[in-house]
């Protein structure tokens, strides 16, 4: 139940998409976040929409199994969507009744709020899921080295997230063998009013706080025996060295961009109407 | 009550890139009273078929049956409270899951949640400490100032509080020096005759485990590949070996004569038999 937990969780196969450098899969889901918030018409989204599923189809990550993390905020999406609807008073009212009013305007902000908010969600899930957390780590320290100049603990930094990133399976699994346990003695974690399910949640977390702590001690422990001492003179068996890929890679990027900006200047249907009857007068 | 295990298939997270069969067709009966080891290497499917038998693992396919009636039917919640109740599972490392103030508290965790009366919990609680061996001097305190040793068969008596007629130990011995070992399986056995509980005792060894029981499960990749008694298992020695599986020394040096035409009866297993038995065959004039 707890395991089916998947969101940026690593999909394990080999594609093109998986090989590159994290740094440029970094570089291109920040990229294309920003690519789809200057988008502001159908045709832009439908650029972003196939720019994500041709990059999806390289990855060779199922296309189902990439929506199933949409799963997650549904009720964030529904409820935005909604919102704008009903809120938006701009533009031509279409219906109104009661309290309530739809502007055209209203429908084409809600519409692209939740596409962006869709394409956010799914941008940023290609990248974890073709990136194992330590690739992306690493990346992000290597990114991040130029701050390293104003004392921004960049590795510090780094090696915490790995390491809570490490943690979160763990934790999960943890936390699965503590309920089991605990319901082999009889516990009860789904009826009772919510002081009483608040209260039953202690013969899980009193176990797995105690769990956590103990493995952060041996996790220490273990770095010290293996003379950890931060990054100063630390060598990697994996140096990061942009191949030809990663090059091609970051064009294909910036000129992924550079359409969707683009696309902004592109008149809608309407527009190209009006300019043509205007012309012809 | 027998519980039936009838052709159960166990799937980890279907339709995944992570699936993985970890249960295959596995069917197999536990009758009252019975002494059984179930014996597999890591991954074996030992710790996945033994969730199923009292109720925390729902199979994929296949049924469980406590009793003649199936634990996993529409609407049989409360009858798998109950079953849990039954079927005592003492998890790998048990003292991981103690949370509470004092011993006491702890071990009273199971009988509380049974509903039972104060004097009925009190009862179960004494007793369950006096089977595992602490005496009321442990009762008051924090259970995590006690020993590794001590935490664990505080965690045993924690399951057995429910009186359970099913004990299911999952790897007891792990992480214990080798009289830990022996003091915990010489008390399993202790406990068993004196209550008459069925006892199944999960393990990756056949040493630990073989001297003490009367009827081996093996499992492998997901199958129970053998079911039988000690001595019969041990005769496919060379299979078990492929599965990474040692058979005892002495049961081995059974085998090999038995192979060499001497007269080793199947069932001798344990060091005081050999020696008996190899007396009997050549000793006499040995013998000073």
């Amino acid at each position: 139940m707890i395991r089916d937990i998947t969101i940026g969780q690593y999909y394990p196969v080999d594609s093109a998409v998986h090989r590159l450098d994290p740094r440029v899969k970094l570089a291109a889901t920040f990229l294309f976040i920003i690519g789809i918030f200057c988008v502001d018409n159908f045709l832009g989204f439908g650029l972003a929409i196939l720019m994500l599923a041709l990059v999806v189809k390289k990855s060779r990550i199922p296309y189902s199994y990439l929506l199933r993390g949409l799963k997650a905020i549904f009720i964030l999406l529904i409820f935005s969507v909604v919102m704008n609807l009903l809120l938006n008073r701009q533009g031509q009212p279409l219906v109104s009744f009661w309290i309530i009013t739809i502007t055209d305007q209203g429908i084409y902000t809600a519409a692209f709020l939740g596409l962006r908010l869709i394409l956010l969600v799914l941008g940023s899930s290609v990248m974890t899921l073709t990136t194992t957390p330590l690739e992306l780590t690493d990346g992000i320290e290597k990114a991040m080295r130029p701050l390293k100049k104003i004392r921004v603990p960049v590795h510090e930094i780094a090696m915490m997230m790995s390491i809570a990133l490490r943690f979160i399976p763990i934790l999960l699994e943890e936390t699965d063998k503590i309920m089991k346990a605990q319901q082999a003695r009889g516990a009860d974690f789904e009826s009772g009013n919510l002081l009483q399910r608040a209260k039953s949640m202690v013969p899980i977390l009193v176990p797995l706080f105690i769990s956590a702590f103990r493995r952060a001690d041996d996790l220490a422990t273990a770095m010290e025996a293996r003379c950890y001492r931060g990054d100063v003179g630390r060598t990697r068996m994996k140096e990061m060295i942009y191949s030809k890929e990663d090059k091609i890679a970051y064009g294909i990027v910036f000129l992924g961009l550079a359409l969707l900006i683009a696309s902004r200047f592109v008149p809608s249907l309407p527009e190209i109407l009006a300019l043509l009857s205007g012309g012809a007068l | 009550m027998p519980i039936e295990v009838k052709d159960v298939s166990y799937l980890y997270e279907p339709g995944s890139p992570f699936e993985k069969t970890a249960l295959s067709h596995v069917s197999l009966t536990i009758g009252q009273g019975e002494f059984i080891g179930l014996i597999g290497h890591t991954g074996s499917g030992k710790s996945t078929l033994i969730q199923h038998l009292n109720a925390l693992l729902a199979p994929t396919e296949g049924k469980v049956l406590y009793n003649g009636q199936d634990i996993f039917e529409e609407g049989a919640k409360e009858r798998r409270k109950e079953i849990r109740q039954k079927v005592g599972l003492v998890f790998q490392y048990p003292e991981h899951q103690l949370f509470e103030m004092t011993v006491w508290k702890d071990v009273a965790f199971g009988p509380t949640n049974m509903k039972l009366s104060e004097e009925e919990i009190k009862e179960r609680v004494e007793w369950a400490m006096d089977l595992v061996g602490l005496g009321p001097e442990y009762y008051e305190k924090s259970p995590f100032d006690l020993s590794g040793g001590q935490k664990r068969r505080v965690a045993v008596a924690g399951v057995l509080a429910m009186r359970p007629e099913y004990l299911i130990l999952d790897e007891p011995a792990a992480g214990l020096d080798p009289r830990g070992r022996d003091e915990l399986f010489d008390r399993i056995a202790m406990l068993r005759d004196k209550t008459g509980m069925t006892v199944v005792l999960v393990s990756h060894s056949m040493e630990d485990v073989a001297r003490y029981v009367d009827r081996i499960l093996v499992m492998d990749h997901g199958c129970l590949k053998y079911d039988d008694t000690p001595g019969e298992v041990f005769q496919h020695k060379e299979e078990l070996e492929a599965m990474g599986l040692a058979v005892p020394k002495i049961a081995e040096l059974g085998v090999m004569l038995r192979r060499k035409g001497f007269d080793i009866p199947k069932d001798v297993i344990r060091m005081e038999e050999m020696e008996e038995t190899l007396l009997r065959l050549f000793g006499k004039e040995a013998r000073p």
